[in-house]
C-alpha cells in the first residue's frame, strides 16, 4: 500500500496518475459488483461506457443496451449499483420518438471523489469502533480452529472449546490494534488532504 | 393561477440550461436581479437557481450594491476541468473489506452486522498480520 502511495506522488505525467485512479475506481466497482452478486465483467464493461460518456449527454439504459449484448434488466442492476455507490448520477429526459420517460446516465467526477470521501470516512468509522472494541476487551481463541470468544463467553465456557473441548489460549491482539491505529492514522490525514484538493478548487 | 400553470411544465434541467445560455451572452456579467425578471422567475427561484449553478461551478458571482441593494453579478467560468478528472485514490482503502460491503450504510454498533464482530474484518486482520511478518522477514533478509 505504501509503495502505490509513493508512485501516486511520483507520477511521470498528470495523465499517468489519472489513469492510475481510473484503475483504482474500475477494480472498486469489479469488486463491488462481485459482493452484489452482479456479473463483475459487465459491471466494468458499463462503467468503461459511462466514462466515455459526456456528462453533458449522459447515456440511457437502452443505448447501451445496443452497444453491448447484455440484457436490459442487467444493465439496470449495474446502473443501480453505481448510482448507490454515488458513482453515477443521472438525468431525467423524455424519449425522442415516443415522449415516455428515459433516464440519462452519466458519471461526474466530482460527485465520484465526494462519494469516496463518504465511503472513506465510512470505512475509517468502522476501524475506529473495531480497534475500541479490540482494546477494551480480552479474547481467547480455540487453538484448534482459532474461534474467538471474548472473555465473558469463554468464562461461560470454564475456557474450554464448546466444538472441540480443547482449553482455550488467551488470544494476544496487540497486533491488530497496531495495524488498525496505523490505518486509521493514515486514513485521517488521506481524507483532510483529499478534502482540501477537492473543495479548493 | 394561469401564470403559475404555465411555468410548472418547465423542468429545473431546462430552466438551468436557459440561464446559462443568458448568462452566456452577457459578457460583462449579468445582476442576478435582471437574471430572473429577463426569464420570467421570482426573486426566490431565482436565487435559488443561482446558488443551484455556482455550486455545481457553471457561473461565478461577485457581490455588488445597485440601488442600495446587495446582489450579485454573475459570470460564466471556463468549463471546470475538474469535474472530468478524478485527482483522489482509493488505493489506501481498496484492501479494507468494509469499502466494498454492500451493508455499509447497515453497520454499526448493536446492529445485525457489526463492525466489532464482523469476521470478514477479522479475516482481514488475520490477513495483515501475516503480511506485515512477511514484509519484516523481507526486510531483514535485505539487510542481511
Amino acid at each position: 500500500m505504501k509503495e502505490d502511495n509513493l508512485k501516486d506522488d511520483e507520477g511521470d505525467s498528470k495523465e499517468e496518475v489519472q489513469l492510475n485512479y481510473i484503475n483504482q475506481l474500475r477494480e472498486f466497482v469489479r469488486l463491488l459488483a462481485l459482493k452484489a452478486e452482479t456479473d463483475d465483467k459487465m459491471a466494468s464493461e458499463i462503467l468503461d461506457i459511462l466514462l466515455k460518456t459526456d456528462p453533458e449527454r449522459g447515456i440511457s439504459d437502452e443505448e447501451i443496451e445496443s452497444m453491448t449484448s447484455y440484457r436490459q434488466s442487467d444493465v439496470r442492476k449495474v446502473l443501480r449499483l453505481l448510482y448507490d455507490a454515488r458513482l453515477s448520477t443521472y438525468r431525467r429526459g423524455k424519449h425522442p420518438e415516443t415522449g415516455a420517460t428515459r433516464y440519462y446516465w452519466y458519471i461526474d467526477m466530482r460527485g465520484v471523489s465526494l462519494a469516496i470521501i463518504r465511503r472513506k470516512k465510512a470505512v475509517l468509522e468502522k476501524l475506529k469502533s473495531r480497534v475500541a472494541y479490540e482494546s477494551n476487551n480480552e479474547f481467547y481463541k480455540c487453538p484448534k480452529d482459532n474461534t474467538r470468544y471474548t472473555f465473558d463467553v469463554a468464562f461461560e465456557y470454564d475456557f474450554i472449546c464448546p466444538k472441540c473441548g480443547s482449553m482455550l489460549e488467551l488470544d494476544d491482539n496487540k497486533q491488530y490494534i497496531d495495524i488498525l491505529k496505523k490505518r486509521i492514522s493514515l486514513l485521517e490525514e488521506e481524507i483532510k488532504q483529499d478534502e482540501s484538493k477537492v473543495f479548493s478548487a | 393561477m394561469t401564470e403559475v400553470h404555465g411555468r410548472l411544465p418547465r423542468n429545473s434541467d431546462e430552466v438551468e440550461k436557459a440561464a446559462l445560455e443568458t448568462i452566456k451572452d452577457h459578457k460583462d456579467g449579468v445582476l442576478q436581479s435582471e437574471l430572473w425578471k429577463m426569464m420570467g422567475l421570482d426573486s426566490r427561484e431565482g436565487s435559488r437557481l443561482v446558488l443551484r449553478l455556482a455550486k455545481k461551478g457553471l457561473i461565478k458571482r461577485e457581490q455588488v450594491i445597485v440601488n442600495g441593494r446587495r446582489t450579485y453579478r454573475l459570470f460564466i467560468t471556463e468549463k471546470p476541468i475538474e469535474s472530468k478528472l478524478l485527482n483522489i485514490s482509493l488505493s489506501s482503502i481498496l484492501d479494507i473489506p468494509c469499502t466494498t460491503c454492500p451493508h455499509i450504510d447497515e453497520c454499526g454498533l448493536g446492529g445485525y452486522y457489526e463492525p466489532s464482530t464482523c469476521p470478514l474484518m477479522e479475516l482481514w486482520l488475520r490477513k495483515e498480520v501475516k503480511l506485515s511478518i512477511i514484509r519484516k522477514k523481507q526486510l531483514m533478509q535485505q539487510a542481511e
